[in-house]
């Protein structure tokens, strides 16, 4: 569970870092807007402050004009005075302009028009009258001084919105480079916190890519741990199995000796049964009213038929005992592994089994199969039994139809042996395993151990095998193989 | 014929096995005298002593599964043995173990023959045994 919060706290720091980063990036084109702004108004700032020194210019050249035509009187610069006086007149207009958001600096400017007016009046006046050639008159007003002291307070004026325009700038400067500084201190706190970020995530995930590697340590060394149980299990096992091998080849031996006596000896009863049977008969011959009926019943047919059933008796005994024999043989026999095509395997027990097929109508057909790595002679033992019983126990009347297929299952090998034949009963599909035991009509010879013994074999080479089948319409063993058998060259 | 004069050391733990093998054998014609032991230990004891060991020729009739010891080993002390070693060793057992087979031809047995549970081939193995015998005995006289 930790390790699970542990692998989700980098994703976390890696987004909180992200949005960080975009926040940062957001403040800053905001202070980058906010500076051209504040750019923009100190270049306001100047137009106002050159539209103002304009104005003061063409107030100063209409004086300068209008006085040199009261000395000169010289057409031209009349004409100059009226330009100049009209621009200055524009130039305000301009300035009022300009300065709409200012009301204080609207103030200024509505306290310059009467004065610029005024000026301008008595400078028109003067011209007027010096035009109409009373210059004496015109020179009278210039001498009242009125004239000079209203350009005067003008030029104060100007000063006065000069000065606070020039303040204006002043503030908006500072202001700009305040945003500046914070622009750049925004950066690289910004720029800080990500990094900051980033290391707390590359050492989150260092870290759990630590925890990941120390539980996949857990984990090999678990599975050390099982490997070496499942070693331990499998000598014990081994063990027990040998020990029940070993039981089983001395029972079978035991078993047997007694059984020599026991036919030997009904031999040898049989022998002088035949020499009792001799005399009976020579005694009938001479003395009929001698033997009674029972003794004749006991000598004819009591004694032959009990040696019958001890010897038939007897023998079914000898065979189930060879059985065992040969199963706890077959299980104390060393397995080597070698490379099996067993496509060709199954092919020559195809052809080895092929009078049989024919006898009994059937066609065995063989996909080909994976190579797998085994002791030959038990896969051998293992699909000819298959095979064998697959054509022995057909469905009567139908053609028999027996089917070997097979494929890779990673490490595994399956192969696949079906056929269309009687089938196999469910209740019977775990008895047909059992040594003695067989299923279904028993018309076929057979002692009850071929499947037994190759579900030893198939448990022995490391593999399984499972039986799936519908009765009347056929069965399926699923043999699966280790690809390579690491057992098969032990023991 | 000096054939009379070897004798049938039987080493055969089953009573009812002896009989068997011992009627079969008389039965084939064979009239030699017949030592039966039925242990390991008195058999060694008895193949041992001075007064057979070298004494004359002998035919060894050996069972493989004895209480006390395996027949092999039994085997294998005879044919290690200077004088034994000439004597016939005949391994009748229930074994048919092709290893087992292997190994007592290879310690130097004679004949293999495995009981059988049938009867007949029992007795015609033993029968064939005391042809066996009948051939055997002539160069085991010259020996001696």
């Amino acid at each position: 569970m930790s390790d699970r919060e542990g692998g989700r706290r980098p994703v976390i720091l890696l987004a909180v870092g992200f949005l960080l980063l975009l926040a940062v990036a957001g403040v800053n084109a905001w202070l980058a807007q906010e500076n051209r702004r504040q750019n923009d108004l100190v270049t306001h700032t100047r137009d106002v402050q050159l539209l103002a020194n304009k104005l003061l210019t063409a107030m100063v050249s209409a004086e300068a004009s209008q006085r040199n035509y009261l000395l000169v009187g010289d057409a031209r610069t009349l004409a100059r005075f009226r330009d100049s006086a009209s621009a200055a007149r524009t130039v305000l207009q301009a300035l009022q302009r300009a300065t709409k958001g200012d009301s204080r600096q609207q103030g200024r400017l509505q306290e310059i028009r009467p004065v610029l007016t005024e000026r301008l009046d008595i400078l028109e006046r003067t011209a007027r009258l010096a035009q109409a050639g009373n210059t004496a008159a015109a020179m009278e007003i210039v001498r009242a001084g009125q004239g000079i002291a209203l350009m005067r307070t003008f030029r104060a004026q100007i000063a006065g919105v000069e000065e606070a325009e020039e303040r204006l700038l002043t503030v908006r400067r500072g202001r700009a480079e305040s945003l500046v500084d914070l622009l750049m201190v925004l950066s690289v706190l910004g720029l800080l916190l990500a990094a900051g970020m980033a290391i707390s995530a590359v050492a989150a995930m260092l870290r759990y890519a630590r925890s990941l590697e120390s539980a996949n340590e857990a984990v090999v060394s678990l599975n050390h741990d099982l490997e070496a149980k499942v070693r331990e299990r499998t000598a014990d096992l081994q063990a027990a199995n040998d020990e029940i091998q070993r039981f089983a080849y001395i029972v079978s031996h035991d078993l047997r000796s007694p059984l020599v006596n026991v036919m030997g000896f009904t031999a040898e009863l049989d022998a002088a049964g035949g020499h009792a049977r001799a005399l009976l008969d020579r005694v009938e011959g001479d003395r009929p009213d001698l033997p009674t009926r029972d003794e004749q019943l006991a000598i004819r047919e009591d004694l032959p038929e009990a040696l019958g059933f001890i010897r038939t008796s007897t023998s079914k005994m000898d065979r189930l005992i060879n059985a065992i024999l040969k199963l706890s043989r077959e299980g104390r026999r060393t397995l080597t592994a070698e490379r099996i095509d067993m496509t060709a395997l199954l092919s020559d027990i195809a052809k080895a089994l092929h009078q049989q097929a024919e006898a009994a109508e059937a066609q065995v057909t063989i996909d080909p199969l994976p190579a797998l790595t085994g002791d030959r002679l038990a896969l051998d033992q293992v699909f000819g039994n298959l095979v064998e019983n697959a054509i022995k126990y057909l469905q009567p009347g139908r053609p028999g139809v027996v089917h070997v297929s097979g494929r890779q299952r990673g490490p595994l090998v399956e192969i696949t042996v079906t056929d269309n034949g009687r089938g196999i009963d469910k209740a019977d599909r775990e008895r047909v395993f059992e040594l003695f035991r067989r299923a279904g009509v028993q018309d076929r010879p057979g002692e009850g151990i071929g499947l037994a013994n190759v579900r030893a074999l198939v448990r022995r080479l490391g593999g399984t095998i499972e039986l799936e089948s519908e009765p009347g319409q056929g069965s399926r063993f699923i043999v699966t193989l280790p690809s390579v058998n690491k057992e098969g060259a032990g023991e | 014929m000096t054939g009379k004069h070897v004798t049938i050391v039987m080493i055969e733990d089953d009573d009812g096995h002896a009989r068997l093998i011992e009627k079969n054998v008389r039965r084939a014609g064979v009239c030699n005298e017949i030592v039966h032991r039925t242990d390991g230990t008195s058999a060694l004891a008895y193949l041992f002593d001075e007064a057979v060991r070298c004494a004359g020729p002998m035919l060894v009739l050996l069972d493989l599964n004895l209480p006390d010891m395996s027949g092999v080993s039994i085997l294998e002390k005879i044919k290690a043995d200077e004088c034994l070693r000439v004597a016939p060793v005949i391994v009748l057992t229930t074994t048919d173990d092709q290893r087992e087979i292997q190994r007592c031809y290879d310690l130097g047995a004679n004949v293999y023959i495995t009981k059988p549970v049938d009867y007949d081939a029992f007795s015609n193995a033993i029968r064939q045994l005391g042809l066996f015998l009948s051939v055997m005995q002539v160069p085991e006289a010259v020996g001696s």
